[in-house]
């Protein structure tokens, strides 16, 4: 195509100034309708000046008579309070649009139910607290606390309903009584409160200068109220400064009080949905520093009172220190998940620590805070007060103050200078922990390598012995079974999980030499040599040898057959290995066959609600995934994780599988939120489960980056963390890293890193081609992305040999019949075509396009390919019926209605071109897009009669020439006029508009131009002129004909043909016979 | 004198070629910064069109940006550009998403992004067509507004308008397109 040209194909509608109404010549209903749009924005700009309640009466006077106008303004006043930030902020160019809205919040003056909000006298991370006023039954003011957007308030409420009673037991000096719970207009829940007019009591301590003693006598208060609640039943879960008050009692006492009692357990421990975890985030946010680790794992049916015993134990902290264990906004910086980590691992400094390393100026101010030096104050506190503070801010609960009674009895032994029941904690006890938090680097990981290589060698030695001498004996079995025991946990020990960072080959050796040797040595056993394959056939699929696990599977499940029969667990478990090993190959049908039997004999031997009906339902809800049939999936994953969850609770890596699971089908099914949580709360177990290098947590990173979405920072960083920790445990050899890498070239495709993205790809091919082979859908995935990306950098013969392999690939794999990816199929016609490879690229179509594709509107891309291609090589004729099945299903494009306009027109099918002339004015003739108008008047007028009224056609030509631009030459435009007022007679003008076109048109304008002029000076009887601006016609048309040199018009044959139509009508008229261009074309 | 800064006279002087031209190298220079900025964006900043708009005119131009008084034929070619790019980025997104072959997840895993978003921008298009229709001018303010991130200042300087009418215009215009898009 030529640039213009071009350009213009990608522009529509061309920049341009924007036509102001009035300044078109309109018809009387044109007037009308504009007249109307005009009052539309005028009404509503004038509508909207005005406050709310006069608008009515505005309305009813501006649009007297006019119902519909009044009823669109009110449309519009509406969506104008509704509309938020709707397009404020400009698309991210990555097209990330930020649109939420919020409701305006309540103010001072409104009602709520029963309450007259009187003032704001709080607001915090999870809502606003008003003092508020209630009338009946009684009258009293209260505090009124809204909680934020983003809650289940019907659930929230439904909480707080089932724990009324229980709080109305409640009955403390310390503690606020809550009395309401409802649900605002806007449908957020409230909270209604006994009114403390106090101050937070850490900031209550420090402005009257308490000293350590005022602070834990105050404490212990507090402790107490705590005890009588939890001695109620009710748990706090948020206690923080800002939930202890400090007021004063009618005899001037410092009098805590605790509030909010109830409050966070409605509205923290919902179930998971998208809004609440969210709003569990929210909270996070707000009071990570007191939240205990159990909380901070969001296991939120494990919290208990000793969650309660934690926060108060931050806060004691804070009240010594002035500062909390953990700096919330410093650990902020790094992520939740940064915060989450440190609450549940790592041990804060002691309160004595905390102060020693503090800066200078801060320690003197905490110091004066509590009217002390700081020397003196660091005394104080070190050892006991340490102690009683590490023991309620333990990790494991258990090790905690049992309740709050027993904290505030050591803080009162404290006081009265005897011995607090902390205690540093012993030698071996801190000996036991950092053994247990560094068992893995104990065991030494290369010995176990040597190890098992010995034992093979002792092993094989008992073997052969049992063969001499003592063949059947009792004793012999049980022996031979131990050796068997000690083989199997040797290998299980060598697993890549387990030995991290080892060569995995060095392991796929030693299970190769192990097979051969199973084959020699064990035949007289064949239940042991069962159990050692099926343990060799798991392994090989771990080290990603998924063809060593098929065969290894296969040949357990054939003794296991043998030797149990075939409805034993040992054969549903061989069925379950080997429906793994098909499952990793893809061999989708195979393992679902497997997986199918493997569960009807489980559930027959087990029942349903049987930790290995659960395993088998999971893989089986993966393989229905992978073929599509997403709802049985999905209903077969939940119901593997409701008996997992049954069995083992919610801390086990088999839940977090099917966790996993769940989210990937929830998110198939375009459930974004929920499987986001699914996901996460998968990572999260993980995470507090495993090593932090293990592979299952990189695979955890992997899939929520997936989930999240492949462009997000969050995502990004979860990738790389992925990667790291995979490429470490696992080598540069191994599927599950070889498909890392290749994410990684996709990544650099899409920012346009064309260059690193086919390196990187070609990286992650050349390992998968080794341990995969050619067929594997991971290699097909590759290949697609790296013909992608040379495609874009405009390597046409890599592209189409990448593609080419896919497709034929897909073939070997689905069947000759079947098609590629009609993606693919596009991809090779563009790059073949872009190579003048016009005949491949016709047999390619050829074979995607189908009959039955064709009737299918996704055949869309493919047929725009083939017309294009037709037309490149002339075949108009041919063209024209994939041009018209595109108007069906493209009615919207107004290119294909001049596609196949152009066509009609060469090959002279009158009728048809009558009928697409009719179809156009009906669609586009009040199109706003003067480029659109210029097409669309071009195409009917090509031919001299196109069955349709001049007159509308005119509309067309004149809003094409309404450019926006006054004093811009506007070749196409001026080129349809000239045609325009030939078609209507008027010879002279045509002539004008004509040359006018030649003076800035491109060679395809010119054509035209030449071919009017040619027939309006054969009509003014000016037959030499006439005969002249024919020839020059011909010759522009001849220099740029397609084919001859496609390359220079860049297969712009439409513009071309229009031309050259015209062309040959001229001659017809002029010298009564076409050149013949048309009709010699193949 | 550079390609842009000769093409940009050609296009105040009327040449309209030459405007198809303009258009296609503002494009491509947009193109180019956005996918550049994109791979080198530092965590938690984000990219606002009207940066790449600015910057795009000072690397087109260069120093002799100064010798145009008027730039309104930078800054519409610039906002169509802009639109241009995210609706085509959003469709290919979205083309990925609904089409394609199911087995080959993790080609899908990778493509995945903000649907929603996606499907808001487009429908924000798809009306605005329409708004086009009715109300031209109003659409012209939301496209320079929105895709080239003008401000309500800049965008009455390039119309030729007061800022009052702009602003009157903007409202209306999200007015319209809000009760397109979410209906009443």
């Amino acid at each position: 195509m030529g640039l213009s040209r071009r350009v213009r194909d990608v522009f529509a509608p061309r920049v341009r100034r924007v036509a102001v109404p009035g300044r078109l010549r309109l018809n009387h209903s044109e007037h009308r309708m504009s007249d109307w749009r005009e009052r539309e924005a005028a009404v509503f700009a004038e509508a909207l000046r005005l406050p709310a309640e006069q608008r009515g009466a505005y309305l009813e006077q501006a649009c007297a008579g006019e119902e519909e106008l009044r009823r669109r303004i009110e449309e519009l006043l509406r969506a104008s309070e509704r509309v938020g930030d709707f397009l404020e902020e400009s698309p991210h160019p990555r097209g990330i649009l930020n649109g939420r809205g919020e409701a305006l919040g309540e103010k001072p003056g409104d009602r709520i139910g029963r309450y007259k909000l009187l003032q704001q006298i709080g607001e915090g991370g999870c809502g606003v607290v008003f003092m508020a006023e209630q009338d009946e039954p009684v009258r009293r003011r209260v505090a009124l606390k809204i909680i934020k957007p983003g809650m289940d308030t019907r659930n929230v409420i439904a909480r707080f309903e089932a724990e009324r009673q229980a709080l109305a037991l409640m009955d403390h000096p310390n503690i606020a009584k809550v009395f309401d719970a409802g649900a605002t207009e806007s449908g957020r829940p409230y909270f209604v409160m006994e009114l403390i007019r106090g101050i937070r009591i850490t900031d209550y301590c420090d402005q009257n200068a308490l000293t350590t003693a005022d602070r834990l006598t105050l404490f212990a208060q507090v402790c107490r109220a705590v005890q009588h609640a939890h001695q109620k039943g009710i748990i706090h879960r948020d206690i923080k400064p800002s939930n202890v008050l400090v007021t004063k009692t009618l005899e001037g006492d410092d009098l805590p009080v605790v509030i909010d009692f109830g409050i966070a357990k409605a509205t923290t421990n919902q179930r998971l949905t998208d809004k609440t975890l969210f709003t569990a985030f929210e909270m996070l946010i707000g009071t990570p520093a007191y939240m205990s680790p159990e909380q901070a794992a969001f296991a939120q049916v494990d919290v208990d009172t000793r969650s309660d015993i934690y926060s108060l134990g931050v806060l004691l902290y804070e009240l010594l220190t002035g500062s909390t264990p953990f700096d919330a906004g410093r650990l902020l910086e790094a992520g939740l998940d940064e915060v989450r980590r440190v609450i549940r691992e790592q041990e804060p400094a002691r309160p004595s620590t905390r102060l020693s390393t503090m800066a200078a100026d801060d320690l003197t101010t905490v110091a004066r805070h509590r009217r002390s030096e700081p020397p003196l104050l660091i005394r104080s506190v070190r050892g006991d007060l340490d102690w009683i503070v590490m023991k309620a801010l333990e990790k494991d609960r258990t090790r905690r103050y049992e309740t709050a009674n027993g904290l505030a009895l050591d803080v009162q032994r404290f006081l009265a200078q005897e011995t607090v029941l902390a205690r540093p904690p012993s030698r071996l006890y801190r000996l036991q922990k950092a053994f247990l938090r560094n068992q893995l680097l104990f065991s030494a990981i290369g010995i176990i390598a040597v190890l098992l290589i010995a034992s093979l060698v002792v092993v094989g030695v008992a073997w052969t012995k049992e063969r001499e001498a003592l063949r059947k004996s009792q004793r012999d079995e049980l022996k031979s079974r131990q050796v068997t025991q000690f083989l199997k946990s040797m290998l299980e020990g060598v697993g890549p999980s387990v030995a991290r960072g080892r060569d995995t080959a060095m392991l796929r050796e030693i299970l190769d030499k192990t097979s051969e040797q199973l084959g020699r040595q064990m035949g007289e056993h064949p239940a042991m040599e069962a159990e050692m394959r099926s343990l060799i056939a798991r392994l090989h699929v771990e080290v990603g040898n998924y063809e060593g696990a098929e065969a290894m599977a296969q040949a357990a499940l054939a003794l296991w057959r043998s030797t149990t029969g075939s409805e034993s667990a040992e054969t549903a478990s061989a069925l379950q290995d080997l429906g793994m090993a098909l499952w990793k190959l893809r061999k989708l049908a195979e393992a679902e066959t497997a997986y199918r039997e493997a569960l009807a004999i489980r559930q027959r031997l087990h029942g349903n609600q049987h930790a290995d009906v659960a395993a088998t339902l999971n893989q089986l809800g993966a393989v229905y995934r992978r073929q599509q049939r997403l709802a049985e999936a999905e209903s077969l994953t939940r119901q593997g994780l409701a008996i997992r969850r049954q069995q083992f609770g919610n801390e086990h890596l088999d839940v977090a599988d099917s966790l996993r699971n769940l989210g990937i089908v929830l998110r198939d099914r375009g459930m974004q939120a929920e499987a986001e949580a699914a996901v996460r709360e998968m990572l999260a177990i993980r995470r507090r489960l495993l090593d932090g290098d293990h592979p299952l947590v990189a695979s955890a990173l992997a899939d929520l980056a997936w989930v999240l979405g492949g462009e997000s920072e969050e995502a990004a960083a979860l990738e790389t963390e992925a990667f790291g920790i995979q490429h470490q445990v696992l080598g540069d050899r191994h599927p599950e890293v070889a498909k890392s890498i290749y994410i990684q070239g996709e990544r650099l495709r899409r920012r346009g890193n064309l260059g690193e993205s086919h390196a990187v790809l070609n990286a992650a091919l050349s390992i998968q081609r080794q341990l995969l082979g050619n067929d594997h859908p991971d290699v097909v995935a590759t290949l697609q992305g790296l013909g992608a990306t040379l495609e874009q950098d405009g390597q046409w013969s890599g592209a189409e040999a990448a593609y080419r392999e896919v497709v034929s690939s897909r073939r070997r794999q689905a069947g000759e019949e079947s098609t590629p990816p009609l993606d693919v199929v596009e991809g090779l016609v563009r790059v073949l075509v872009a190579q003048a490879k016009h005949a491949e690229a016709e047999t390619v179509l050829n074979e995607a396009l189908s009959p039955a594709l064709i009737r299918q509107r996704s055949s869309t891309g493919l047929l725009v390919l083939k017309v294009d291609l037709l037309g490149r090589l002339g075949r108009w004729r041919e063209a024209v019926d994939h041009a018209s099945r595109l108007i069906e299903y493209q009615p919207q494009e107004h290119y294909r209605f001049h596609t196949l306009a152009s066509l009609l027109a060469a090959v002279g099918d009158r009728s048809a071109y009558q009928r697409l002339c009719h179809q156009i004015l009906a669609r586009f003739v009040d199109t706003t897009d003067s480029y659109v108008a210029e097409r669309m008047a071009g195409a009917c007028l090509l031919l001299p009669d196109p069955g349709v009224d001049f007159g509308r056609v005119d509309r067309l030509t004149e809003k094409a020439l309404a450019h926006d631009v006054p004093t811009t030459p506007m070749p196409y435009s001026e080129a349809v006029k000239a045609l325009s007022e030939y078609r209507r007679g008027r010879f002279e003008s045509a002539v004008e508009w004509a040359t006018k076109t030649l003076s800035s048109g491109d060679a395809f304008s010119r054509t035209q131009a030449h071919a009017v002029l040619a027939m309006a000076r054969h009509q003014l009887g000016q037959e030499d002129q006439a005969r002249a601006s024919l020839a020059q016609g011909i010759a522009v048309s001849n220099e740029i004909v397609p084919g001859r040199d496609a390359g220079r018009i860049r297969g712009s044959w439409v513009a071309w043909l229009i031309g050259r139509v015209l062309i040959e009508e001229a001659c017809t008229r002029i010298f009564g016979a076409p050149t013949g261009v048309l009709s010699n074309t193949p | 004198m550079n390609d842009a800064t000769l093409l940009l006279g050609a296009v105040e002087r009327g040449d309209s070629p030459a405007a198809e031209s303009f258009l296609s190298l503002v494009y491509e220079e947009l193109r180019r910064l956005a996918t550049h900025k994109l791979a080198q964006e530092a965590p938690g900043q984000t990219l606002q069109p009207t940066a790449l708009v600015h910057e795009a005119w000072l690397r087109l131009m260069g120093n002799e940006g100064r010798r145009f008084a008027n730039r309104a034929h930078f800054f519409h070619a610039a906002a169509e550009a802009m639109r241009r790019i995210l609706i085509d980025r959003a469709r290919r997104r979205r083309a990925r998403r609904h089409g394609g072959d199911m087995e080959r997840v993790d080609l899908d895993e990778c493509n995945l992004v903000a649907p929603d978003d996606d499907d808001q921008l487009l429908a924000v298009n798809d009306a605005l067509e329409k708004l086009t229709r009715d109300h031209p001018l109003q659409a012209q303010v939301v496209k320079l507004r929105y895709f080239a991130g003008l401000t309500n200042e800049e965008t009455a300087q390039l119309l030729d308008l007061s800022v009052s009418t702009v602003k009157n215009h903007w409202t209306f215009s999200r007015a319209w397109l809000f009760h397109e898009i979410r209906g009443a």
